[in-house]
Parts: structure tokens; C-alpha cells; sequence
């Protein structure tokens, strides 16, 4: 089966005629520009209301000062401190409130009101970063740090305000010893200060206005005998709200990512129906359907148009939302000052362009199914009630965005995004959200392409949901493109989910049990799921898994070509994975590093064979029984060498999570393995020979492991942050290419 | 005893543009089945008009779909200019279809539409423009191609679906009904166009029930009665066969005749 060559060209025309058609349409119109339009500054009011209404009361007699990290030997607390005491003297108490509305320079947040009795302020400093610190709710208010000495009052050393400040501060008794100030402290630590503090937290306020209090009655004190001689204030302060309490801050921190992905979502609904279901409706299918032009591309043409819709509503989303939050100042009330950087909204939207190219997938494969506009949206309304629960799911209060909540789609890109506006994401999370989301649009677009335009032609026989559900009448040699899409869809998530979960027990389970179990879901998941598929779709299992030996009829080259690829093979991994590291591509999570260092600690109490049997035979075999055997074989109507790098790409990601560490840096040295095993594999039609290298270089990774301490040659070989000698990685590349050489000659008839 | 089999099917495929041979579909659903064609044979030469007639659910559609590779014959092949339909999808390029239920895009030109169909068949952009010029002249649509799809009247619509069809320049031309709901000056354009495609030396399988418009145009017959192929043959020879002087009664008299051979059996 052929069809005329596609050229970049021509689809461009295709994807343009899509694109046109669907812009065209004004109901696309209507959610591409009007919805945001009106559906933000809606929103706006809704979260002006929300916000100070759900606020509790509070009660507390202190209030907690957090001193910047900047500011701890800066004498600021005694400046506050110096403040409150004055505040707290009948006689110098008053003299601000006296003081004329112009003068007042500090502040604008008096809250007299709120402010019945003076709280007690104590002083923490904050090592870490002070909006995290606000956040967190272990300070009340933030003395963030000194703006700019020459923005509002400076006053120098010897100025009459300072001399009054001295002596005014003379007279106080009874200073706590560690709240002490000399003259040059005094001095400098006259200006503006930044001052954070939480936005509709009335704790929080009163904080702020008890700094502001205090520093306001120094500044009357300091300007109260030279009134109306022009002399600068010498304290002023710029209030600056970061964020809510935790609990509301994280709620519509949520919520406003998930309006975009749901606004996203309905720009996507209408061209998706239109551009699949439409053409039935419209009766242009069947014309489509009898051209040469392959139906992949048709359907590719189609996403095309649907991704460039949703991401243009995405667009006009962002635009609307980050101008309404901007200029009504929620956004900065709820993220911070972080969330309207240019590189943050930037990082949303390159979320939002994920979740399209993954949705979209998903869309098209549903209305690619349904006959006519109707049975489309009876079709989409379970999947958006189906996608917005999760999405609200991820509402609830205290839900923390683990690496399992990432594997969940819709969820991992609205916590991700919530993340990414709070400026908290993780790179672990981020590159789980990336792989899965990836993942599943592939799966879907496979879907998809199977499904459309099948039934234009034929009434429900072929290429329906049906074939899932149905076991096939005649046995088939290799598993569909779209099975195997379907399948890793499935078993990557679950993989991730199950070793996740794994990993928490790691501190209560023996070591060679744990072992075991990580073995065990291996196995389940790379060879059990799918021989269970082949038996359900009649799928020939020797074949679909290559079991068989192959070509491989000339061992005599076999046996060296395996023994050179694995020993070139383990060199050239070894650099590559030391280049990735260096080049600072790892990072691990928290668990996971606890689950490999007990391992560490524990290896050489372990029995060998399970090392063995966990580290060494299972990878070498179930790696290749799914991506040389399953995989690879699934993608046989593709050209090889299509075949070899799609199946290398999803080890390269499956490895990814498959490692326990989700270390980036095993990614590299992955891909090129992954390509020379498809290369054998396809060479031989067998996983055999690809089993043997595998085995080979793994046991030598084990060997190394136990031998790494027995002397500094070995030590210095064993760490992955240092290189071999440029020799032996030319000697590596030789080898590899020997070893291919034979590989080749093992394949020719005896 | 192969070089003697390709040679008679080389000679085959000369004579015949199109060869379908012993087509047989069954379908099932709901652990019912039906048979929709049962072992229909039929050969059309360039520029002959082939009508494939019979009432609703005959099987008309099904054998165009299997010409189109569109479906699998259960048994049988269809065979286009040498080249099996249902294994080599490059065979549709030769093949123009136009049926009853096509429709338009409504928010594309007309002269958007017929491009994008040119690409769809690997045209040439150059190539297409020029067809298109040919056939806008031809089908007189040079007026709307600049007009938006949902703008057309119901035969300037089908005049562009039948421009549709012939943008890639096929040598095979399949008609599902297609003067279904046209009035008498929209069936007119469609017999004009039928002739035309004789005239160009295309080979035509017209499907329809329209008696009628099966006489006029065609050039050859086959009554498809229940999937089965009951007669074949031009004007002349079911005359004679029958001896009936319409095609109408000619075809209640076959089907009568297949009803009664059915019952003594």
C-alpha cells in the first residue's frame, strides 16, 4: 500500500485549508475572543468578593516580624522596637495622629480601625526566602529589605533628625540587650524599606500597621520640632502584598490556571467537531476518505488546525486573564510578585500548548468516531464532565502536586501551572507532566487516525472502538501502531504510579523484598500487560515479542558482534552519561534518592542473585521483550528506521521513569542505546541478540559496583562524574563499530 | 500456464478499464447478516457509460465501494487499469467519485475547495489552476468561484461536486445517483456532463434507479437485484431478451423472472 508523496508543501496547503475553514466560522469567533473578554473581568469581580470576605478573625496578642535576610545586622528590629516603645508612651503616642494627612509619607495602610490594642511585636529572622516565609504563615510581616537609598529619605550622619533620633533613644529604658544600635547603624539604616506582608489576612495587616505605626513615631518624633522646615522623613516604607493566607491563595492560585485550561478546552470543542463529524454531517467525508491522500495526514492536517485554534483561544485566554489580574492587582494579591514576569507567563503557556497538543488528540479521536454534529457533543459532554472532575479535584485544599498526581492529565497541568505562578515547580514533576501529557497525545492522535473516516465507508465492521472489545477472528503476527499506543498509555502512568508508591515503603520493607516488588512490576508491566493484550487480540505472541532466533544464523560472528556491542556499548554510555551529568541534566526526587542510597548502603548485604536477578536479568529482558519485541514490531508498517527512533524515543521516556531517580541524565546515553538494540533488533528480527548485550553491560555496571572501592583506579572508573581516557572512549567507538560490522555478517545465510 | 494467464489478463485489461470479478460481500451485525452482493461480474471499456441498476438496497453502493477500495470484497477483486483496487491505494488517484449525499464546505470558495481537492491528489498547484480554468469553462461555475460554498444554489452545488470529481483528471468515473433531488434543469447538467466524460473517453459506472435516465445515457446495463447481478447487456439484447420496449418493464419483468426462479428452487 502506497500513497503520492507528501510533501511539506502540500500539507502546509492541507493544515491552511483546515485552518481557515475553521476560523471562518464565527461560532470559533465567538470562544476565540469574545468568551475571555467577558469571562475574566467576571471572574475578577467574583475574586474581589471571594477575597476579603473569607478571611478569619483574629485573636492573636503578638505579631510576627520577619527580618530579610538582608536586613539581620541591619538594626531595623531595634528601629521597630524603638518605634513601638514610643508607641507605647502616652506622652509621644499621639503626636502621628496629629501630624497633617501630607506628612503622613509612610504607607497608605492605616488600619486604626483593626488596630484596638497594640500586639506585642517579636521578631524572627527568615533564612529563606521571605514570601515563602509569608506563605508559609511563620511570619505575619516581612522587612523584605532597603530599597534604593536615594528613592525617599536619606539622611546623613550627622543630621539634626538623627541627632533627635539619639537622642531620643537615649532616654528609653529598660532596651532587651540584644536590641542595641550604635550612632553608624542608626545612620545608615535611615531610607525606605520594603514591607510584604499577607492581602486580606487581618493578622497579617495588623502587623504591617504596627511596623508602620512604629516607624511613623519615630519619624514624628524625628520631625515634630523642625515641622515645616522641609526636612526629609527619615523612615519610609512601600507596602507590598504578596499573598493570601495558604489555604485561599492556593485555591484561586488553582482556579486561575483551571479556567484557562477549561477556557483552552471549549476553544478547541467547536473546530474538533467541525473539522471530524462535520465532514460526515456535511457529507464532505466520503470524498476525503477516497482520495490517495493518506488519512494520517488528513486527520494530521486537522489537529493542526484544531491545536492552532485552542492555542490561539489559549492566547486570548492568557492576554485577557493576565490583564484583568493585572490591572484589578488580584494576580499579584494571590501569586506574589513572581507571577507577572514575562517568563512565567511564558512557562503557562507553554503548559497551555501541552494540555492543547494532548486534549486536542483526545478530541479528535471521540468525534472522529461520532456520525453527526449531535452525537459528537452527546459524545464530549461525559469527557469534559470526565475532564472537569479531576480538574476540581485539584481544588481541594492542601492537595500537594506529587509525582503521582503528575502522571493525571488535566490535573498535572493545572497543578503545574499553579506551581509555576507561585514560582514553586520542581523540574522532577515538570518532566513527568511533559512525558505523560506527550504520551497520551500520541496515544489519542493514534486513536484518532484509526477511527477517522472508517466508518464513512464502512458501517461499524473495521476500524471502530469495537476492535478493542472484540477478539479478533484471525490470528495476527504483530500488534497495530495504535494497540501499542494505546498500551503504553497505559502501562507508563502505571509504572510510575505503582514503583511511586513502592518507593514510600522503601524505609519499612526488607531490601531484597523491596527488590523483588520492583522487579516484579517490571515484569507485570513490560511483559505480562502486553502477552495479556496478545492473547485478548489473537496476536501471535512469538512474533509480536521476536521471540523467535531470527536470522541470526552465524554465531560464530554472533557471539563477538554481541560481546563488542555491549563493551563499547557500556563505554560510550558511561561518557555520554557523565557528559549529561555534568552538564547538570540530573535531578532526583526526595524519595527516590532516600530509595537509592538505603539501597547503596545495604548493596553488598544483598544476596547476588537477587542483584542479579532485579538489576541485571529483568531490565535485560523485559526492556527488550517490550521495546524491541512489542514495540518495535508494532511499528512495522512504518519504514525502520521510523520504527527504530519512535521505539528508542519511548525507552528513552519509559527509562526516564522507570530509573527510580527520574535522572535526566540517563536520558542521553538511553537514546543511543536504544537506537543500536532497535538497530540489532531489526537486523536480527530477533530480541536475543539485543537480551545478550544488555545482560553484558549491565552485569559489568553490577561488577563495577561491587568493585568500586577496591582500589582508585576502580573508584575513579566507577564515578559517573568522571571521564575515561579519551583512548578508551576512541576504543569504545571502535568497538561499537566492529561489533556492528559482525552483526551484519551474523545475519547473512550460512 | 502463467505467461498465458498474464497475457489474457493484460488483454483483459485493454478491453476493460474496469474489471470486477465475482464481487461477493457479506455483512454482519448483531448476530444477524446480510448478503449484499453475491458473485457480481461486470467490465466497462473507455468512454462507455455502464448503468448498474436496482431498487434501494440492491447493493449499487457497495459494489462502487469496492471499486473505490473503500471496502474488501469477501471474494473477488476489482481490477482498474491493471491494477487490483482493493491492495494498491494509488489506484483511487484513477478513480473520480461522485455521489448523491457529497456536500461542500461552506465557509471555503468554491475555488478553495476544488484546489485543496487537487492536493489531496497530488496536483501540481500549476496543474490545478489550469484544470481548474478547464472545468469552471466546462461546468459553467467561473461566475461562483470566488463565492463562498454555502452561497450556491442546489445546481450550482452540484455542478461544483461534479467539477470536485473530475479535478484530478480520472480515467475511471463512479456516479452514486447523482440526480438524486435535482430538478429537471439540474438533471439536465448532470446528463450534459455524463456525455462529456464519454466524450473524453472516460469509462462510467453510473449508479441509479432512475430507469429513465439510465436509458438515456447508457451504453450498457447491469440489474442488480438483491446482490446478485441478473442481467447484463446494452438496450438491445434486454429487448430482445424480454420482449418489453422499456427499460422499466424490462426490469419488473427480470426481477419477476428472478423471484419466480427463486421460488421454484
Amino acid at each position: 500500500m502506497t500513497f503520492p508523496k507528501m510533501t511539506p508543501a502540500r500539507l502546509l496547503r492541507l493544515c491552511l485549508k483546515e485552518l481557515r475553514e475553521s476560523l471562518r466560522d464565527r461560532r470559533t469567533i465567538i470562544t476565540l475572543l469574545l468568551m475571555p473578554l467577558m469571562i475574566y473581568p467576571l471572574f475578577s469581580l467574583v475574586l474581589n468578593r471571594v477575597m476579603p470576605t473569607d478571611t478569619p478573625i483574629f485573636v492573636e496578642s503578638t505579631v510576627r516580624i520577619g527580618i530579610g535576610s538582608q536586613l539581620h545586622e541591619s538594626g531595623i528590629d531595634t528601629i521597630v522596637l524603638m518605634g513601638y516603645a514610643l508607641l507605647q508612651d502616652p506622652n509621644t503616642s499621639p503626636v502621628f495622629i496629629e501630624m497633617p494627612r501630607e506628612d503622613r509619607t509612610i504607607g497608605t495602610k492605616l488600619m486604626s480601625d483593626k488596630l484596638n490594642a497594640l500586639p506585642f511585636p517579636q521578631f524572627v529572622q527568615i533564612e529563606d526566602s521571605e514570601q515563602q516565609a509569608l506563605r508559609r504563615n511563620s511570619v505575619d510581616v516581612a522587612i523584605v529589605g532597603k530599597l534604593n537609598a536615594d528613592d525617599g529619605a536619606s539622611v546623613p550622619a550627622s543630621s539634626p533628625a538623627l541627632d533627635l533620633i539619639i537622642e531620643q533613644f537615649s532616654k528609653i529604658k529598660d532596651l532587651p540587650p540584644q536590641f542595641s544600635i550604635n550612632t553608624k547603624q542608626l545612620a545608615q539604616s535611615l531610607g525606605r524599606y520594603e514591607l510584604a506582608y499577607r492581602y486580606g489576612d487581618p493578622q497579617s495587616e495588623r502587623a504591617f500597621a504596627l511596623v508602620e505605626r512604629s516607624l511613623l513615631a519615630i519619624n514624628a518624633m524625628a520631625t515634630a520640632k523642625k515641622s515645616g522646615s522641609g526636612l526629609s522623613v527619615p523612615y519610609t516604607i512601600n507596602g507590598s502584598p504578596i499573598a493570601m493566607r495558604h489555604g485561599n491563595a492556593d485555591l484561586l492560585a488553582t482556579m486561575i490556571p483551571l479556567v484557562l485550561v477549561l477556557m483552552t478546552m471549549a476553544g478547541a470543542v467547536y473546530p474538533a467537531i467541525d473539522l471530524t463529524a462535520g465532514e460526515r454531517e456535511r457529507g464532505t467525508m466520503e470524498a476525503l476518505v477516497v482520495s490517495p491522500t493518506s488519512a494520517v495526514w488528513i486527520l494530521f492536517s486537522k489537529y493542526s488546525a484544531v491545536v492552532t485554534v485552542a492555542l490561539l483561544t489559549a492566547l486570548a485566554n492568557l492576554g485577557a486573564m493576565t490583564l484583568t489580574l493585572w490591572i484589578s492587582g488580584i494576580g499579584r494579591l494571590i501569586f506574589g510578585n513572581s507571577a507577572f514576569t514575562t517568563a512565567t507567563i511564558g512557562q503557562v503557556l507553554v503548559l497551555l500548548i501541552l494540555f492543547t497538543m494532548f486534549f486536542a488528540a483526545l478530541l479528535l479521536a471521540v468525534t472522529s468516531f461520532a456520525k453527526s454534529f449531535k452525537e459528537a457533543q452527546a459524545y464530549l459532554i461525559p469527557l469534559m464532565l470526565l475532564a472537569l472532575t479531576p480538574g476540581v479535584t485539584s481544588l481541594m485544599p492542601g492537595i500537594e502536586f506529587t509525582a503521582v498526581l503528575a502522571t493525571v492529565p488535566l490535573v498535572n497541568i493545572v497543578l503545574l501551572a499553579r506551581e509555576v505562578l507561585q514560582g514553586n515547580a520542581s523540574w522532577s514533576t515538570g518532566v513527568v507532566t511533559l512525558t505523560c501529557n506527550c504520551v497520551y497525545a500520541m496515544a489519542s492522535l493514534t486513536l484518532a487516525a484509526r477511527l477517522f473516516g472508517a466508518s464513512a465507508a464502512v458501517q461499524g465492521s473495521q476500524g471502530s472502538w469495537r476492535d478493542w472489545l472484540t477478539r479478533p477472528a484471525k490470528t495476527r503476527m504483530q500488534a497495530s501502531a495504535d494497540q501499542m499506543a494505546l498500551l503504553l498509555a497505559v502501562i507508563f502512568p502505571l509504572y510510575f504510579v505503582t514503583s511511586s508508591i513502592l518507593a514510600m515503603r522503601v524505609g519499612s520493607t526488607p531490601i531484597p523484598r523491596f527488590m523483588f516488588y520492583q522487579a516484579l512490576i517490571l515484569w507485570c508491566i513490560a511483559f505480562i500487560i502486553p502477552l495479556g493484550l496478545t492473547w485478548f487480540q489473537k496476536i501471535d505472541w512469538t512474533s509480536a515479542f521476536r521471540l523467535s532466533k531470527g536470522r541470526w544464523n552465524r554465531w560464530n560472528f554472533g557471539i563477538p558482534s554481541i560481546v563488542l556491542l555491549a563493551v563499547g556499548g557500556w563505554i560510550l554510555q558511561h561518557e555520554l552519561m557523565t557528559w549529561a551529568t555534568r552538564a547538570g541534566l540530573g535531578f532526583r526526587s526526595q524519595d527516590r534518592l532516600l530509595a537509592t542510597a538505603l539501597l547503596d548502603a545495604n548493596f553488598r548485604s544483598i544476596p547476588t542473585w537477587v542483584v542479579f536477578f532485579v538489576n541485571v536479568l529483568t531490565p535485560a529482558i523485559c526492556f527488550e521483550l517490550l521495546f524491541r519485541g512489542f514495540v518495535l514490531t508494532s511499528l512495522k508498517r512504518t519504514s525502520p528506521i521510523t520504527a527504530i527512533v519512535t521505539a528508542t524515543i519511548l525507552f528513552g521516556l519509559f527509562d526516564l521513569l522507570a530509573s527510580q531517580l527520574l535522572s535526566m541524565e540517563r536520558f542521553v546515553p538511553m537514546i543511543g542505546l536504544g537506537f543500536v538494540l532497535g538497530w540489532l533488533a531489526t537486523q536480527s528480527e530477533s530480541i536475543w541478540p539485543g537480551v545478550l548485550v544488555r545482560l553484558l553491560m549491565l552485569s559489568a555496571t553490577q561488577t563495577m559496583e561491587y568493585l568500586k572501592n577496591a582500589s582508585e583506579f576502580m573508584q575513579a572508573i566507577s564515578n559517573p562524574r568522571s571521564h575515561f581516557p579519551v583512548s578508551w572512549t576512541m576504543a569504545g567507538i571502535c568497538l561499537l563499530a566492529l561489533g556492528v560490522a559482525l552483526a551484519r555478517k551474523a545475519n547473512s545465510p550460512d | 500456464m502463467f505467461r498465458w494467464n498474464k497475457h489474457l489478463a493484460l488483454n483483459r485489461r485493454i478491453e476493460r478499464l474496469i474489471y470486477a470479478d465475482k464481487l461477493t460481500k457479506e455483512f454482519h451485525w448483531g448476530g444477524r447478516s446480510l448478503l449484499a452482493l453475491d458473485g457480481v461480474s461486470f467490465g466497462v471499456s473507455a468512454g462507455e457509460v455502464f448503468g448498474l441498476l436496482g431498487p434501494n438496497g440492491a447493493g449499487k453502493t457497495t459494489t462502487l465501494r469496492i471499486i473505490m477500495g473503500l471496502l474488501d470484497a469477501d471474494e473477488g477483486y476489482v481490477d482498474i487499469g491493471g491494477q487490483l483496487s482493493t491492495t494498491n491505494v494509488n489506484v483511487r488517484a484513477h478513480i473520480g467519485m461522485v455521489s448523491t449525499n457529497d456536500g461542500v464546505y461552506p465557509w471555503l470558495s468554491v475555488r478553495e475547495m476544488l484546489l485543496y481537492f487537487a492536493d489531496l491528489y497530488a496536483i501540481p498547484p500549476k496543474v490545478a489552476q489550469e484544470r481548474l480554468k478547464m472545468l469552471a469553462e466546462k461546468l459553467q461555475i467561473g461566475s461562483v468561484l470566488n463565492q463562498r460554498c454555502s452561497t450556491l444554489s442546489t445546481g450550482q452545488r452540484q455542478r461544483v461536486i461534479l467539477a470536485r470529481g473530475l479535478m484530478h483528471d480520472p480515467p475511471v468515473m463512479l456516479l452514486d445517483e447523482p440526480t438524486r433531488g435535482l430538478d429537471v434543469v439540474g438533471s439536465q447538467t448532470v446528463f450534459e456532463f455524463i456525455a462529456h466524460l464519454k466524450e473524453m473517453g472516460k469509462a462510467v459506472v453510473l449508479s441509479t434507479h432512475r430507469l429513465d435516465e439510465a436509458e438515456r445515457v447508457c451504453d450498457r446495463f447491469g440489474l442488480l437485484h438483491r446482490g446478485k447481478l441478473i442481467y447484463k447487456g446494452t438496450l438491445g439484447e434486454i429487448r430482445k431478451e424480454t420482449g418489453q420496449l422499456h427499460l422499466t418493464d424490462m426490469f419488473l419483468k427480470m426481477m419477476g423472472d428472478h423471484e419466480g426462479s427463486k421460488v421454484d428452487r
